[in-house]
């Protein structure tokens, strides 16, 4: 009827605004909805298409294979160049040739790492791992008779190498757990484990090693002990591995003449010099020694173990 | 009869502006419809993405916690400041335990000093958190727009193009990895790096750690490191009441992470 | 912040609009369904409410979803709700559901008012009385017949309106339930809490309104209506408060893993909000209000005081239950070992101000709605309308 038209005109309206929504809800949605899922497909290739910043230490390689070869042969192998330099990102893409408009200054990359780069893992915390390397910076200026407030850690130690490995370090032999007191305890006791009744039977260097330490508590170091030098590395449960250190340079970072450092606490020398003044005493050619990395045990074995002992021992060249 | 017909004419002429104005939303909706379309084609994915399943392993045993990881996700991410992708939680317990947890700017800068300076720390870890790819993920289901979603070879991505930035997706995570930055007014966390898992690379965290600390791999691959870790090593998932299927495992977790 | 929350959770994203949001569909709500007592359960006695009831509800839904376009990060890509919705989230039926409503309480208005319009209509000249004609479709009769389709159509989208208008409110208080991460939002419970919550609210702004209104014009308030809506209120705001406070009770109680850390939440941050100004002042102070007034014979001026006093308790009581919600879920971090902090900003996009502004303006609309709706003038027609 006429006069209830209305009822009619208004539910069509209705229907033709949901009709017309419907229709323009499927023109409006995206071609790639529901490609993959209840989402757009086209997402996953324009997430995947992002440009990498980070490049990883084989893309460092191409060009700086002098000082990765050094780095690969180290404990620090393990720590990617852009943990340290930061991402490689535009000096790569640079250099690859990948990108144009940036000056060659704004490709550098930062060389540089303070105190606190190091320290950001190997900062001494009680929540790290006691098998992992870390000090406690104060003690260890103490220890070492630094004086500066403000001396950086690459000031003795190399970042490359910083043991100073003759031997590639994944050819380090394996070795059974060394225990240190500081594993279990949190500062080192004043007891000694054979002068506390029921401690743990622990091995010493001494039970496989006796002839070596009885040669070492003859001679100057003795005060240390043997993993100062030998380092070990402790990588599970039960082993680990354990590092020479002939090197010199390992040997300098105790004793090399600093101008931050004490030397009436650690004895010091100026090492090329050194050779040098040395050199005609012990009747060598200081020219021959410059290149031979353990060239301190040469004459030093009277501070360090017998080294000849080790060769009688053996009975073959070390 | 005046009246009548300039009633006629206004009539006329309302009902002509209606027809009018209606045709011209209709034509003008539906050119915007067509012009609209999606942006031009990207390279598409070639890799056959039913083979893969990512999976990720924390190994809390092996970190400690020089937040090398945070860094190198927010350099690769641009991740903006005081938001985090993934970030390096300490725990330490003392003698009457007491667990006191921290992550000074996640991380970020490692961790300066001891928490707590005054009490004798029995026992200490570092656990590093990100986003868990979970199979029945939370904040998937609950995204009004289907812009949070589980990709193919089992990422839970973001499609920034389409996220309204609502947050609901931000509080329906249970392990707090998503966040809503503004600018860009859009969710986002972690993506697994999926533009380097598919160059082949891995992910910037895994490739900073030092310590192999976290492993990423796919998980239908029977000969992959992951695989070989899962079935050797004991690992636990965090919040695994809650439903979520997580697919980061963590080996060494302990009962006071959560 | 306090103890460890997660880096990311330093942040509260859901903040002052997302409290107004919720705040605002339950007045929407609330105000259908006192509509919806008279026109589909025949409460009589709400006669001269029931319209007024309804234009307020349609006033405050016209502005329910500015909070949520002030809030996104991207409100020009809000259609998507729409475009491409995602089923499986609460989120995404608003979109629709807010349309269906939308469209059902304009329908019924507008069966409610064509007597009113008919006599604008005839009234006016020029480009008002076109613009009547458009909104009348062209049928200006008026006679028993139509009085009785428009009696029934109304009646009709009355009675679907109410589950409507509890969806509408409801999936909001479905949408803070279903997180399972939240430890202070998640339960079953929450979706029936904020539709009772709603209904309060709703009453408690129609009452308040009522009297303002009718106190500013100096005319006569009906008293019957008044009676009954603050029974109605006192009966609605005991469920109300009563369901809040046995979840709170159960988890006192069952005391599982989150209790350790929401009772820290209830007896610090939430100390004031929620304790005193919530539950002691606002719901108790009310409750013991509208008991005196319900149960004891007072002098008129009194009670109706009373009642209003009542009615601006609940109006607050219940706008700190969406922040101790909407905010107190988001103190609390998911590791269970401390709490962030928030206060909210005054002058910024999703300031003070503007969630003043956003809540006025409706207020201000009605108004103006007063003169093509008149609400508290009685419906010409015969039959009830």
């Amino acid at each position: 009827m006429q006069n209830t038209a209305y009822v009619r005109r208004i539910f069509i309206i209705l229907l033709c605004v949901i009709v017309s929504g419907l229709i323009i809800q499927r023109l409006l949605r995206p071609k790639s909805f529901g490609e993959f899922g209840s989402y757009r497909g086209n997402s996953l290739a324009e997430i995947a298409s992002q440009e990498s910043v980070h490049h990883g230490k084989e893309v460092c390689r191409e060009c700086h294979d002098k000082i990765w070869n050094t780095h690969e042969k180290d404990i620090h192998f393990s720590v990617q160049c852009e943990v340290c330099h930061g991402p490689g990102d535009v000096h790569v893409k640079y250099y690859h040739g990948e990108v144009k408009l940036i000056s060659k200054e704004d490709a550098q990359m930062p060389k540089k790492y303070t105190l606190e780069g190091c320290l950001f893992c190997h900062r001494k915390l009680n929540s790290r791992p006691r098998t992992f390397a870390q000090i406690d910076p104060v003690e260890h200026y103490q220890f070492l008779g630094i004086t500066g407030t403000d001396v950086r850690c690459t000031e003795c130690h190399s970042p490359h190498e910083p043991l100073f490995l003759l031997d590639e370090v994944k050819k380090a032999r394996i070795h059974p757990a060394i225990f240190e007191c500081e594993n279990c305890h949190d500062s080192r006791p004043e007891k000694g484990i054979k002068e506390v009744a029921g401690h743990p039977v622990i091995f010493t260097c001494q039970d496989c090693h006796p002839a070596i330490v009885k040669d070492f508590t003859k001679h100057k170091h003795s005060f240390m002990r043997c993993t100062a030098c030998h380092l070990f590395y402790r990588e599970n449960e039960t082993s680990g591995r354990i590092f020479k250190n002939s090197n010199q340079r390992f040997c300098l970072l105790c004793h090399e003449q600093k101008p931050f450092r004490d030397p009436n606490k650690v004895p010091q020398i100026d090492f090329p010099k050194h050779l040098e003044d040395t050199a005609s005493v012990a009747d060598v050619n200081a020219e021959d020694l410059k290149d031979n990395k353990t060239v301190c045990l040469k004459c030093h074995t009277d501070f360090v173990h017998d080294s000849d002992l080790i060769k009688k021992i053996r009975g073959s060249e070390r | 009869m005046k009246n009548e017909q300039k009633k006629l004419s206004r009539r006329g002429f309302i009902r002509r502006a209606l027809y009018n104005t209606a045709g011209i939303c209709v034509g003008s909706i539906t050119l915007a419809a067509f012009g609209k379309s999606e942006d031009k084609p990207i390279p598409q994915m070639t890799d056959d993405l039913s083979e893969f399943d990512w999976g990720f392993i924390v190994d809390i045993t092996r970190c400690i916690g020089c937040g090398a990881c945070v860094r190198a996700c927010k350099a690769e991410n641009k991740v903006p400041d005081s938001y985090f992708r993934t970030w390096v939680e300490r725990y330490e317990i003392d003698a009457n335990e007491d667990v006191h947890v921290d992550s000074p700017n996640g991380a970020l800068d490692s961790f300066k000093e001891n928490h707590v300076q005054d009490k004798h720390i029995v026992k200490g870890f570092f656990v590093p958190k990100l986003c868990n790819h979970c199979r029945t993920s939370p904040c998937v289901q609950v995204c009004p727009v289907g812009a949070s979603f589980v990709s193919p070879d089992g990422v839970v991505l973001i499609d920034k193009k389409n996220c309204i930035g609502c947050g609901y997706c931000v509080q329906a995570c249970p392990y707090g990895c998503r966040y809503l930055s503004r600018p860009p007014g859009t969710a986002d966390k972690c993506t697994l790096c999926y533009h380097r898992i598919h160059r082949g690379q891995s992910t910037a965290c895994v490739l900073a750690c030092p310590r192999k600390a976290r492993v990423c791999g796919n998980l239908k691959d029977p000969d992959s490191e992951i695989r070989r870790m899962l079935n050797e090593r004991p690992y636990y998932m965090l919040k695994p009441e809650l439903g979520t299927n997580p697919k980061c495992a963590y080996i060494g977790l302990d009962k006071e992470v959560k | 912040m306090s103890g460890f929350v997660f880096p990311n959770e330093l942040h509260v994203i859901w903040t002052v609009m997302i409290v107004l949001y919720p705040y605002t569909t339950g007045m929407v709500a609330g105000a259908f369904i006192v509509s919806s007592l008279y026109h589909v359960f025949g409460i009589t006695r709400l006669r001269p409410i029931a319209r007024f009831s309804l234009v307020s509800s349609f006033a405050f839904l016209l502005f329910a979803t500015f909070p949520l376009l002030i809030h996104l990060g991207h409100p020009e890509r809000a259609f998507n709700i729409m475009i491409t919705p995602h089923f499986t989230s609460a989120m995404s039926g608003f979109g629709f559901v807010y349309m269906i409503y939308g469209i059902l309480v304009f329908l019924e208005i507008w069966f409610c008012y064509r007597a009113d319009f008919i006599s604008h209509h005839t009234a006016a000249g020029g480009i008002v009385k076109a613009i009547y004609y458009v909104l009348l479709l062209g049928v200006t009769e008026q006679n028993e017949h139509t009085d009785q389709v428009d009696h029934k159509m109304v009646k009709a989208l009355a009675g679907v309106g109410i589950p409507v208008a509890c969806i509408l409110h409801g999936y909001v208080g479905f949408l803070f339930g279903s997180i399972k991460a939240n430890p202070w939002w998640s339960t079953p419970l929450m979706f029936i809490i904020f539709i009772f919550s709603a209904v309060v609210s709703g009453i408690s702004v129609l009452i308040f309104l009522y009297q303002f209104v009718n106190w500013l014009r100096k005319s006569a308030i009906d008293q019957d209506a008044l009676d009954v809506m603050a029974r109605l209120l006192w009966g609605f705001m005991i469920v109300a408060v009563v369901l809040e406070l046995m979840e709170l009770l159960s988890l006192a109680y069952e005391q599982t893993e989150r209790w350790a850390v929401l009772k820290f939440l209830i007896t610090g941050p939430l100390w004031y909000t929620y304790v005193v100004f919530q539950l002691l002042i606002c719901s108790l102070g009310s409750f013991l209000l509208l008991s005196f007034v319900t149960l004891i014979r007072l002098p008129k001026r009194l009670s109706n005081l009373l009642i209003f006093i009542s009615s601006i308790l609940l109006l607050g009581q219940v706008l700190l239950m969406r922040w101790n919600v909407v905010i107190g879920g988001q103190l609390v971090s998911r590791s269970y070992r401390g709490f962030t902090s928030f206060l909210p900003g005054i002058f910024e996009k999703e300031g003070l101000v503007v969630a003043a502004v956003i809540f006025i303006i409706p207020f201000l609309l009605l108004r103006q709605f007063d003169k093509i709706f008149p609400f508290f003038t009685p419906d010409i027609r015969k039959s009830n309308a």
